[in-house]
């Protein structure tokens, strides 16, 4: 299974001039590709096209050689799961159960209701990610770390073949941030899933991401494997800060990092 | 990297920490615990719901000025179905021709207000969104107020307050969406605005009104009235009450989807420009069809969704079975209120005014409104 982004162009209604433009990617399965850029370079945007939540100006996105566009919402829910934001969830407050069921709608005729069956994969959905005891917990009720658990949980359960998933990561304490990028490792590496995240954190793609695209404010994507887009060269030009990419030895691996040094004058 | 395996064992007992989970010994059960179980009410609530609202029917069918005892009311069931005279006439007719088909019409309105309201509250994400504070009970106002003045039938009086009501809808819809967004207290100002707007309409149409025949009958029926129905009348109306509240049921596991953000519920494969309109609609088309036949009946479409959400909690799918119950009840209730307390018939819309506000301001004050 290829995802294939080809000659992306984005353009907002009304506005002067595309804020995404040579968009070309390609991620395969078992590969996590990360979207990194300074605040608005397009990121979310990026991602929101590419899943066809927008439609591109012109270009495309292709599933396996077939242009997203000329599959139903339906086939789309059931190939990619979209991941947003997790905001807190004020006016529907579900428990995490009924919330992860609710990844289970593709599959689902349109009057149906969710049977155990569903119920079932829900709860091992839950389980799986190791959040089986947030279940019956009120998405209200939660921290910021726990909801993202549910939404990461609820896309999953659509057994969807690209995960994609929007700054999942942020806004989360250093623990769960670690407890989510290790997640999305695991779904990569043993599942073969493919996974695209944005990041406001460079030292999270280098630790979990296998290709990248970096977005910059003069749309001059690069994109590519992770050792070649992420240069101190690339990063400090797109960021304009100085950075440094480093190895870090921990037990019996060697975990990169980047380190901004100072900001460029 | 350790392997996702291991990743696993150490989160586990991270989120147990944070959580009341169910694993948690300190887990309280809670009260949609005891009332429904795998996604499913309980079958003793349910059942509980059904004999509450067979009660508060027979009670509203027995009480009135004209007293009906247990067994006068099975003498003549059992002389209806045998299809011979009426030995007592009086009761017979009290019975056909005025209780029975009113307390029909309440245990209607009052599940189709309900479930109408619970959808409205999921299509807009917004626990305030109903028929009156969207402005949709206005709008279709003007549209039966208009039907009225120039004697339309009652379907005539219901397809025109349909008309009205989803302008008004779009209207609230347009104003409220803004940057591709709508906002919980943009819709519920453009509601307001929508509403006086409306209002406003319907008090130029009075005034066009011949003030001995039509005007008094405007303002009464405007007040909300179930006085005066008969089977043939709702024979006409009920039909669009059940085809919308039905529409909305079948469609009540959705409802959740559609409550979440556009994207989210595009994401999750639903088509919405299909869906949305369509739930949008069927509310609209049991709110047109409730004003047409008893005028302005306020407060169901806000209060029986809240008082379902208190019990069962927010799932779509146990809310809108428990507020179509609970919301029949009520309106029985409050229907044979409103023509026994005082000797003269007191609007529906002041009852449900007086008696719901307070009750839910207690519910908001007891709770901090976070049950939504």
């Amino acid at each position: 299974m290829t995802f294939a982004v080809i000659n992306g162009v984005f353009q907002y209604p009304g506005a002067k001039a595309p804020i995404l433009e040579r968009i070309n990617l390609e991620v395969d399965d078992g590969e996590l590709l990360a979207i990194l850029g300074p605040n608005g370079a397009g990121k979310t945007t990026l991602m929101r096209a590419m899943v066809g939540l927008l439609q591109w100006s012109s270009g495309c996105t292709e599933v396996d050689a077939v242009d997203l566009r000329s599959m139903t919402q339906k086939e789309r829910g059931m190939t990619i799961a979209y991941v947003p934001q997790a905001r807190s969830a004020i006016t529907l407050s579900l428990t995490a159960l009924d919330m992860v069921t609710l990844g289970r709608a593709p599959h689902l005729g349109l009057v149906a209701q969710p049977g155990p069956r569903e119920r079932d994969m829900a709860w091992e959905a839950l389980d799986g990610i190791g959040a089986g005891s947030l279940a019956d917990m009120r998405c209200g009720a939660m921290s910021g770390g726990q909801f993202q658990m549910v939404l990461i949980a609820r896309a999953l359960v659509a057994q969807p073949r690209i995960l994609v998933l929007d700054e999942p990561e942020t806004g989360l304490d250093f623990h769960n941030q670690l407890v989510v990028l290790k997640l999305l490792h695991g779904l990569v590496k043993e599942q073969n899933l493919t996974v695209i995240m944005n990041t406001h954190y460079p030292a999270h793609a280098l630790r979990v991401a296998d290709k990248v695209i970096l977005l910059d404010s003069e749309h001059r994507p690069v994109a590519g494997s992770v050792d070649d887009v992420m240069t101190e060269e690339n990063l400090a030009e797109v960021f304009n800060v100085d950075v440094r990419v480093s190895q870090v030895d921990y037990e019996d691996t060697r975990i990169p990092t980047v380190t901004a040094m100072d900001i460029r004058t | 990297m350790p392997t996702s395996v291991e990743a696993r064992t150490e989160m586990t007992p991270s989120c147990r920490r944070e959580s009341a989970g169910r694993a948690a010994p300190a887990a309280r059960p809670t009260l949609s615990d005891a009332l429904a179980r795998g996604g499913k009410l309980r079958p003793w609530f349910v059942a509980f719901l059904w004999i509450l609202l067979v009660a508060c029917a027979l009670v509203s069918v027995l009480a009135g000025r004209y007293s009906i005892s247990v067994p006068e009311l099975l003498r003549a069931f059992s002389e209806y179905l045998s299809g011979g005279e009426f030995s007592d006439p009086k009761s017979g007719s009290v019975l056909w021709g005025v209780r029975l088909p009113r307390t029909v019409l309440a245990i209607f309105v009052g599940a189709g207000l309900a479930v109408a309201g619970a959808a409205f509250q999921s299509v807009f994400s917004n626990p305030l969104a109903t028929p009156d504070t969207l402005g949709v009970a206005a709008g279709t106002s003007v549209g039966a107020v208009l039907a009225l003045l120039m004697n339309w039938s009652l379907i005539g009086v219901q397809i025109l307050a349909l008309v009205f009501g989803l302008i008004a809808m779009m209207v609230t819809a347009g104003i409220a969406r803004h940057r591709g967004r709508t906002s919980i207290v943009m819709l519920v100002l453009a509601g307001v605005i929508v509403s006086a707007i409306a209002n406003a309409v319907i008090s130029l149409l009075k005034l066009t009104a011949d003030p001995t025949s039509k005007l008094p009958e405007i303002t009464y029926w405007l007040m909300g009235s179930m006085a005066g129905v008969s089977f043939g009348s709702i024979a006409l109306g009920l039909p669009l009450i059940v085809a919308g509240s039905l529409a909305i049921y079948v469609l009540r596991w959705r409802l959740n989807v559609l409550a979440l953000s556009e994207d989210e519920s595009r994401a999750a494969g639903l088509n919405l420009r299909v869906l949305r309109p369509a739930v949008i609609v069927a509310a609209t088309l049991v709110t047109a069809s409730v004003v047409s036949m008893c005028g302005q009946v306020g407060w169901i479409g806000l209060l029986v969704p809240h008082c379902a959400r208190m019990l069962v909690g927010n799932n779509n799918r146990l809310v809108i079975p428990v507020s179509l119950l609970l919301g029949a009840s009520m309106m029985v209730v409050i229907d044979t209120l409103a023509r026994t307390i005082t000797a003269s018939e007191v609007p529906i819309s002041v009852l449900t005014a007086l008696l719901g506000a307070p009750f839910f301001i207690v519910l908001l004050r007891r709770t901090g409104g976070n049950w939504a």
